[in-house]
């Protein structure tokens, strides 16, 4: 809210931003909170929010493109990016301009580097609405991440091993094939199994995202049904839901579909989202798994009945090691990785991942993959296959 | 958790012919205390006759002695990786074609692609369940044309 008071104001200030152009000697000339402007290390992109038309671009952002700002003025927004795509842009931003979101972040790869950039609306009684845009470099803060997660991995990578021999002996153990157990040491034993296989996922996640970032996991695509990936992981995840007294439903309009993807990727998706769903649903609940076609393409969707998340933890959730808050305040156990990691796979394979939820209703989270990847469907009635 | 990759070097038989059990199987792993949890999965929980090396170069020697059924290796170890003592047993007379399943860690997953496209009958990931390994490799070893 309150960067939108100032740019109004900045606006309100007369003569519109910077005819003057961008030389910082003639920043003198300028009313303060253009200076200020000005003075950003970070771009800000002004445009009209129907012709995407560009209204203002302060220095920064006019020094990333070379353009001065009257050059800008002569362009849109889509200037700005080779791979600039409206279509999807005006998806982004449409809960901007239906009130829905007061702001949208999006981390992109650009040829300088990773940036993000911050959208959010600036209505005018005489000019019209605009969109701003504000554009930071974050490519300190992204080798930062980087080397945590390189010092963690290496460190993992160390601990696996003995884990598994640690997760092998209690196995062997715990199922009586050294010698029968009384009740007490089964119990012992059923602590140390658990705990060992919560350090086991903890490692296998953090190497998983350190393979992502490191670029050595495997993206590779080929022709698959992704309705039959969607039910095979479900079947291999149904036993972690029994345990959980939650049942998986899979509900599905297409009887198959032929996309271009990657299985082991898509089923790390799906079991990401769905073991979430079931780690906040309630004893007795159901998780429900939707498989869609759509215009845009097949959108693959797993929704619980749980506590929910507030919109203020949205930004938490796809980031490395953080568990957003769920809506009734509980902590679940888990790494904080496993969305950075859907995150992180479904940018690579070209896939947009959302989520809706509301507190105290539940939540979804889907992904899609874009109808150039669907190479054919076959649909049918929605039938309802209850999965365990 | 573990879980079994066979292809497309597994065909299923469709012959019903009876095929010889499954007894004699070579494993190497340069792990202690992986290569104990693995005799005890497979001797114990299954009931084959295991025989052991901690390096490739023992295994090797000690091929054509054994005479296994099968090669059970770990891919990542010192000096000798899975797919050198791979190579170095089936080049042994007798044991050129003798049916292979790799171990390996999870994040190995592209690699485990290449072993199976090379001939490897299977791939098991790691951690492996050792209640479930010999009905694991009984599987496998059903699922291979045998001739």
């Amino acid at each position: 809210m309150q960067q939108n008071a100032h740019a109004q104001e900045c606006n309100a200030k007369g003569s519109g931003p910077a005819e003057t152009g961008i030389d910082s000697n003639g920043l003198t000339d300028l009313p303060f909170l253009e200076k200020v402007l000005e003075t950003l290390q970070d771009g800000v992109y002004v445009y009209a929010t129907d012709t995407l038309r560009i209204r203002y671009m302060n220095a920064a952002a006019c020094a990333r493109h070379g353009w001065t700002l009257d050059e800008a003025r002569a362009k849109c927004i889509s200037d700005t990016s080779a791979t600039f795509d409206t279509k999807s842009f005006s998806r982004a931003a449409a809960p901007l301009l239906l009130g829905e979101q007061d702001a949208i972040t999006l981390e992109l790869v650009h040829h300088t580097g990773p940036i993000e950039v911050s959208t959010r609306l600036l209505r005018t009684p005489d000019e019209g609405d605009f969109f701003v845009s504000v554009l930071r470099d974050i490519s300190t803060r992204k080798s930062s991440q980087a080397e945590k997660v390189q010092t963690v991995s290496t460190v993992s990578h160390e601990l696996r091993t003995p884990l598994t021999s640690i997760h092998g002996a209690l196995r062997l153990l715990k199922a009586g094939a050294v010698s029968e157990l009384d009740s007490n040491t089964q119990s012992v034993i059923d602590i140390a199994a658990r705990n060992t296989d919560r350090l086991l996922s903890i490692v296998n996640d953090i190497l998983d995202l350190e393979k992502i970032n490191s670029n050595k996991m495997d993206f590779s695509s080929s022709e698959m049904d992704i309705v039959e990936c969607v039910n095979d992981t479900v079947e291999l995840i149904a036993g972690a839901a029994l345990e959980n007294d939650v049942r998986l439903d899979i509900e599905s309009d297409l009887q198959n579909a032929v996309v271009m993807g990657n299985p082991e990727r898509i089923a790390q998706i799906v079991t990401n989202f769905a073991s979430n769903a079931i780690k906040y649903s309630p004893k007795g609940a159901s998780v429900r798994i939707g498989i869609s076609g759509t215009e845009d393409g097949i959108v693959i969707s797993v929704t619980d009945q749980g506590p929910g998340i507030s919109e203020d933890q949205n930004r938490m959730l796809f980031k490395p090691f953080s568990q957003a808050r769920a809506g009734d305040g509980t902590k679940r156990p888990g790494t904080g990785l496993g969305l950075a990691i859907v995150s992180a796979i479904a940018q690579r394979l070209d896939y947009t991942v959302a989520f809706k939820s509301e507190v105290g209703q539940g939540s979804t989270f889907q992904f899609r993959v874009p109808s150039h990847l669907v190479l054919c469907t076959d649909s049918r009635d929605t039938a309802t296959v209850a999965a365990s | 958790m573990a879980h079994v990759v066979t292809f497309p070097n597994a065909p299923k038989s469709e012959t019903g012919v009876m095929r010889q059990p499954l007894q004699t199987i070579l494993h190497v792993d340069d792990d202690d205390d992986i290569r104990v949890i693995i005799k005890m999965a497979l001797e114990i929980v299954g009931s084959f006759d295991v025989h052991q090396f901690a390096t490739g170069q023992d295994a090797v020697e000690a091929a054509a002695g054994v005479n296994p059924q099968m090669l059970l290796l770990d891919v990542m170890m010192p000096d000798m990786s899975g797919e050198d003592v791979w190579h170095a047993i089936t080049a042994t007379p007798g044991l050129a074609d003798i049916p292979t399943v790799f171990l390996t860690a999870k994040a190995e997953d592209s690699f485990s692609k290449q072993l199976r496209e090379k001939g490897a009958v299977a791939v098991i990931t790691k951690p492996v369940d050792p209640m479930m390994l010999g009905t694991q490799i009984e599987q496998i070893w059903q699922s291979i044309d045998h001739v």
